[in-house]
């Protein structure tokens, strides 16, 4: 019997077609876990749920999407009810999400929050812990997988920022059983090596599981302990990682470590060049100031007319000779005045002047002073001076009296 | 081995410029730090040229470790 040739999309849409005529397969309700969640820009999500052995392709739009309370996450034990059906394009059949109804957490889920809460507990992921990255770094250390995008694109932006730095790659495995060991152990080595200034430790995207050593205690504890700074790099936007919540800084992607560990070399030749510009300008600015102080001092008055100090102090000097001859004059008056004064004074108490206020003195032969009437007698001669001269007289009557003044 | 050095050096750089603008200097000192930052200058700019562009593979090899030259092993 011949088989009739069809083509691929006959196939398809006659499987579709197989598919939803189905009554099971119309409206179906599915319990397993969520994974590989991923929501799409366009606002539909597209995840797989699994259980110990097997999985199914999800998609939900975004009208459905909208209605969820509570999004989905990779690890999350879900119900979802929907209709399976094929997409024609990839040949690939796949439930069509309605609903989705949480029913407790995933296993993995379980043990991350518990690892998370007693690292947390114990001050692995303590802010005072993280180390500061350096400006730039000597040499970066990459831990990650030596093949994929990751490391591709970290190399091209590290170099394509800052083209001379030196990166070492520790190779290590990034999922499966062995990733979480063979990731601490190169995070050790990296500590031993000369001039690695920062670690670049991560991956790219991926499902909780794949993900998995990034959520392993051994990883969590060799980050911690590392003295060099490190950068998680775990390609998943969504969740967090414990590796991320005890690495110094997170970044989002593999991309964005490569950003944060270099900045980027223009920039910091501009920066640089911008400082030698305003070192110059400082100095330059600073000579001027000085030049113009010099300046100023070469037309100071003294400087430029330095004899007219001279000439201003000599007709100070003139003034003050001025003030000191009045002053003289003065006081030679004054001195004169009180001298003449003096005289007047002096004249008074000259005895000749008694003359002039007609008193005369008298003398006897011997020209003693005669002072009282027991020094002359009856007949004696006595001399009388009075101002202007003489007389001579004879002493007729002696009469004694009390005396006039000055008791003996 | 000097950490950082770019940076501190970078750092007293703008404090050399920050204390010749900003402060009233002799004409000595102001000459004393100009030539400083000038030295400095020079040595982030040196810094900046002299690092390598290599990227090296460490691999550990019979418990030794090597550096080989790293090529994208999927290229």
């Amino acid at each position: 019997m011949e088989i009739k040739t069809l083509s691929v999309s006959q196939v398809n849409s006659y499987i579709k077609r197989l598919l939803t005529n189905d009554p099971i397969l119309f409206n179906i309700s599915i319990k397993g876990e969520v994974s590989n969640f991923k929501l799409h820009s366009s606002g539909h999500m597209y995840f797989t749920i699994k259980d110990d052995s097997s999985r199914i392709s999800c998609i939900m739009f975004k009208v459905n999407a909208e209605k969820l309370k509570r999004v989905p996450s990779d690890g999350m034990d879900v119900i979802v009810k929907g209709y399976i059906s094929l997409y024609e394009r990839d040949g690939l059949y796949q439930l069509y999400v309605k609903e989705v109804e949480a029913v407790g957490l995933g296993d993995l889920y379980v043990k991350y929050q518990g690892l998370k809460t007693s690292l947390e507990k114990e001050g692995l992921f303590d802010k005072s812990k993280k180390k500061a990255l350096p400006y730039i770094p000597k040499k970066i250390g990459i831990i990650t997988s030596p093949t994929g995008a990751a490391i591709r694109d970290i190399i091209s932006i590290i170099k394509r920022r800052f083209p001379n730095v030196e990166m070492y790659i520790l190779p290590v495995l990034v999922q499966g059983e062995n990733a979480a060991g063979s990731i601490a152990r190169a995070i050790e080595r990296c500590n031993t090596l000369k001039d690695i200034e920062v670690l670049i430790v991560g991956r790219g995207g991926g499902s909780i599981e794949e993900l998995w050593a990034f959520n392993e205690e051994v990883v969590a504890r060799a980050i911690y302990n590392s003295n060099i700074p490190v950068v998680s790099a775990v390609g998943h936007e969504t969740d967090f990682t414990i590796a991320d919540f005890v690495a110094d800084v997170r970044a989002n992607t593999p991309s964005a470590a490569a950003e944060l560990v270099v900045p980027r070399l223009v920039d910091v030749i501009a920066t640089l060049r911008s400082s030698n510009r305003r070192l110059l300008l400082a100095i330059s600015t600073k000579l001027n100031k000085e030049k113009e102080q010099l300046n100023n001092l070469k037309n100071n008055y003294h400087l430029r007319y330095p004899l007219n100090y001279i000439y201003d102090e000599k007709q100070h000097l003139d003034d003050t000779y001025h003030k000191l001859c009045k002053v003289m004059a003065y006081n030679k008056d004054r001195h004169k005045e009180k001298l003449q004064h003096m005289v007047e004074k002096l004249n008074n108490l000259n005895p000749l002047a008694i003359f002039s206020r007609g008193y005369t003195i008298v003398e006897d032969k011997e020209s003693n002073i005669v002072k009282s009437v027991e020094d002359i007698n009856q007949g004696d001669l006595i001399n009388i001076n009075l101002i202007d001269g003489r007389a001579t007289g004879k002493i007729v009557n002696v009469i004694k009296e009390e005396k006039l003044f000055g008791k003996k | 081995m000097e950490k950082n050095s770019y940076e501190k050096a970078f750092q007293r750089l703008e404090e050399v410029i920050d204390n010749l603008e900003n402060n009233e200097l002799t004409l000595d000192d102001s000459l004393q730090l100009f030539q400083e930052g000038i030295e400095l200058y020079r040595l982030c700019n040196g810094k900046l040229n002299e690092a390598e562009d290599k990227v090296m593979m460490i691999i550990e090899e019979n418990d030794k470790l090597k550096e080989i030259p790293y090529n994208d092993l999927e290229g």
